[in-house]
């Protein structure tokens, strides 16, 4: 490939969770990257580490005492040698998180507007009051919130599901990242909300170039987003590659059983009679 | 065509991970908080079972030579009055052990009425609600509106000082704290699936309340029960300091303390034995608490 | 063919009373708005909708762990919600649950042998190892090792566990099953075992299902006929493959657009073309 190096690559990534009886290897050889302005998807199931991949590149693993090993790319710059402060300034400007619990993510005393407005107050302290409100106004508005100027002052309580994790996006694309993460963003969320969100984070993401690791246990949310994939079990990358060749063509028994597990709607034809009986 | 079909059922799946959660005994082996608090408990509850082979003398055993004796590591002292004698010329060391007896006494029987009769209020007013619940939670905000002594001074009023009333005004007054904590948890209890289940598998309301909701709210009540007990063994204390507890020449803790508050001056070890005894009780109980209270915590992690 | 009826719910309401502040008079929320539907001895019938949509109200009233607002049902003949006391729970074997979370749902201190003797405590006359006998049986039926029975829930996996659930709901030998999003709660990989043992059971014993689910891929497998709840009014019901490929609301057809997997089902329909 002459292509220009990836916006981030992953090589032999390891994350390591201290417990009382020793290590526990959470995520195993991890290898992987993504172009800019590309669309990745990490699928796996409870406990198969895709999580933790996440939680590593964005550097929230400190909470937790993880110990990294491995490489991680991301702009040209070696992430795991970066300082913590350096990390911190990345994080939110270059690279966002958007979480499956909006409603954890969001602090539920503080308006909406502030919240998102603190993203930058941290990275554009040069930014009057009146310009990171009128940021945040045009933000709510891009991310579909009708009314948004009476919207920016309410409480995350008074949003509903789809509509806070519409501000958590916001607040996630504020400084027009390259990269955002967004680890099961719908899956607390309904069917047709659901379909308007990832259609959102598509959009937003193609008219800022911004590069998207969708991270999700639902196959056909990740095909219907994402060109490549990447299916984990166990902490190790089972099978990566186009979209379009893991779901015609899996080469990994744990992909078909994935494939498998999950009925296409629409080819239930067998219950069209009437009732057995 | 995928299929769910084409899955067999028969998979059992793995066998389950034969997890081996720590039992209790070899969790307290690795905790100095509970086996330091184990041991205290012990020393008070062995006091208590064996005072009268302990005992040199009888609690009452007044001896003329012996008042005021110091302690036997004192300038004067002998070992004949381990802890020294008091102002009535009686053995210290005897009434404090014996002491043991009354204070293990009071709290034991004081928790357990307290705790059946609050767990079964509680467990009534979290799982049937409406009137039941409003009913016995006034009385208990009732009861929270009347300081502590005010009420054991009602009691002391009407029925006299002595041992019962005692027993009495501190159950009446401890009840409340099993009620609040046994309410709160059922409620909790009672939103769970598995009670719903039950209902649906048409066991009664009691039986329900007796398998599915009070084992599970057993570790709180515990935890809560050992707390209460170090606050009663000080309740006590106080209580017959006041003068309304355990009437002399019984050996109480809180009585000697009471008596000997007038020589806290000249002759300290008067005080000083019985107030060690109250310290040592409660730290024990409350550091065997504290592990408790960690032991049943599901969300840390007992491996 | 009116005895082939084993369910029918006419003119179901319920109602809440949210209050709105301590000033304003409190609101009414419809969560089930006069809901009509049968279900036929033997059948798979799937309850879809979203959040909020009353399917959980609706199994919940069935299974008589909550009270309509208005509204009959009837089961098997008999005035379902007019039965009280005793004779309620001496019916309620007819009607079993499964939740959607076996974490939930099964007692963490009791052992597997003590979850499934329960219900047969109250509906047979088994005692000590002829209860043991069939529990060990029932472990057997949802495909468990009957030797895992001394274990408790939280040595099982997540799917294991909705087994031991589904073990438990059969053991009244019940006529009508109420499923409330019972793989939700499962890691993909296991939930297709679960759906699959629930289609045979029913299958085998000719047992009903009332199949509550947000999930239309799974109630199209599942399912013979539908209902599709929107906001507590049931928007259309009939066969699956006719609603789903014919849909009659515009709120059907929303639902339908919505499901993710467009891309593979494009590129599997490419295959057999």
């Amino acid at each position: 490939m002459v292509a220009a190096s990836p916006l981030l690559s992953v090589g032999n990534l390891t994350v390591d969770y201290p417990s009382r009886t020793g290590l526990i290897r959470a995520v195993d050889g991890v290898s992987f990257s993504i172009s800019a302005g590309s669309v990745l998807g990490v699928v796996g199931e409870s406990g198969s580490g895709k999580s933790s991949v996440g939680f590593a590149l964005m550097g929230l693993t400190d909470a937790s005492k993880a110990v990294l090993g491995g490489t991680i790319t991301f702009e040209g710059r070696d992430m795991l040698t970066l300082s913590r402060s350096a990390w911190r300034q990345l994080r939110g400007d270059r690279i966002a998180m958007v979480f499956q619990d909006a409603m954890a993510t969001l602090n539920p005393v503080m308006r909406i507007g502030d919240q998102i407005g603190e993203v930058f107050r941290w990275h554009r302290p040069e930014m009057s009051r009146r310009a990171i409100r009128a940021a945040c106004l045009e933000l709510l508005e891009r991310v579909g919130i009708k009314d948004a100027g009476r919207r920016i002052d309410s409480y995350p309580h008074q949003l509903s599901g789809g509509m806070r994790q519409r501000v958590v996006i916001a607040a996630a694309i504020a400084l027009k990242p390259s990269l955002l993460i967004a680890d099961e963003p719908t899956t607390a969320l309904d069917v047709t909300v659901q379909a308007q969100i990832l259609e959102l984070m598509q959009t937003l993401c193609r008219e800022q170039g911004t590069a998207l690791i969708l991270v999700s246990h639902d196959l056909d949310v990740v095909s219907d987003v994402c060109r490549d994939v990447v299916v984990m079990k166990d902490g190790v990358v089972v099978e990566a590659g186009p979209v379009d060749d893991v779901l015609m063509n899996p080469q990994h028994a744990y992909t078909q059983i994935l494939l498998k597990a999950r009925p296409g709607f629409g080819s239930g034809h067998m219950n069209t009679g009437a009732p057995h009986g | 065509m995928t299929d769910i079909a084409t899955i067999p059922i028969g998979t059992q799946g793995t066998e389950p991970a034969a997890k081996q959660e720590r039992s209790f005994l070899s969790s307290l082996g690795r905790s100095a908080k509970g086996l330091t608090g184990l041991f205290l408990i012990m020393l008070v509850v062995a006091c208590a079972l064996f005072a009268r082979q302990i005992v040199p003398y009888d609690h009452a055993q007044q001896v003329i030579e012996w008042r005021y004796a110091p302690t036997a590591w004192q300038a004067g002292g002998s070992t004949r009055n381990l802890l020294g004698g008091d102002n009535m010329g009686r053995d210290i060391f005897s009434r404090t052990i014996m002491g043991a007896q009354i204070s293990v006494q009071v709290a034991l029987i004081v928790v357990s009425i307290a705790l059946v009769i609050g767990s079964v209020l509680g467990a009534l007013a979290g799982y049937f609600g409406g009137w039941i619940d409003t009913l016995i939670m006034r009385a208990v905000d009732f009861q929270l509106a009347f300081p502590f002594l005010l009420l054991a001074l009602i009691f002391m009023a009407v029925l006299g000082p002595g041992f019962a009333t005692l027993v009495m005004a501190l159950s009446f007054a401890l009840w409340i704290n099993f009620a609040r904590i046994v309410r709160s948890e059922t409620m909790r209890i009672r939103k769970l699936d598995y009670v719903d289940a039950a209902i649906t598998m048409g066991v009664s309301q009691l039986r329900i309340i007796a398998t599915h909701v009070l084992p599970n709210v057993l570790p709180a009540v515990l935890v809560m029960a050992t707390l209460d007990i170090a606050l009663v063994i000080i309740s006590e204390a106080s209580l017959s300091f006041l003068g309304l507890g355990v009437q002399p020449p019984t050996a109480s803790w809180g009585v000697m303390i009471a008596e000997g508050r007038d020589f806290l001056y000249d002759q300290p070890w008067i005080v000083i034995a019985p107030g060690i005894a109250v310290l040592i009780s409660s730290v024990g109980i409350n550091l065997f608490g504290d592990f408790l209270r960690d032991y049943f915590d599901p969300r840390l992690e007992r491996m | 063919m009116a005895d082939d009826i084993l369910l029918e719910v006419k003119g179901l309401i319920r109602s809440f009373a949210l209050s709105a502040g301590f000033f304003a008079k409190p609101r009414q929320l419809i969560a089930v708005n006069n809901v009509n539907f049968q279900i036929s001895r033997g059948e798979a019938f799937g309850l879809v909708g979203e959040s909020g949509s009353g399917k959980s109200t609706i199994g919940r009233i069935i299974a008589r762990l909550s009270q309509p607002s208005a509204g009959s049902v009837t089961f098997d003949g008999t005035d379902w919600l007019a039965l009280k006391g005793k004779a309620l729970r001496e019916k309620r074997r007819d009607v079993q649950m499964i939740f959607q979370s076996p974490y939930a749902s099964l007692d963490p201190r009791w052992r597997v042998r003590d979850l499934l003797a329960e219900p047969l405590k109250s509906y047979t006359d088994l005692t000590g190892s002829a209860l043991t006998s069939r529990a060990a049986e029932l472990m057997e039926q949802v495909g468990l090792h009957s030797g895992w029975i001394n274990r408790f829930p939280h040595q099982f996996s997540g799917g294991q566990r909705q087994r031991i659930a589904i073990a438990r709901a059969l053991a009244s030998k019940p006529k009508l099953l109420i499923a409330d999003e019972p793989v939700s709660a499962l890691d993909v990989s296991s939930q297709a075992q679960i759906l699959q043992l629930l289609r045979s059971i029913c299958t085998e014993q000719g047992l009903a299902m009332l199949f509550i689910s947000h999930d239309l891929s799974v109630v199209d497998h599942l399912c013979q006929r539908v209902g599709v709840l929107n906001h507590g009014i049931l928007e259309e019901v009939g066969p699956t493959g006719q609603i789903f490929r014919n849909p009659q609301s515009s709120y059907t057809r929303r639902l339908i657009e919505a499901v993710p997997g467009k891309k593979r089902r494009a590129a599997e329909g490419a295959m057999h073309a």
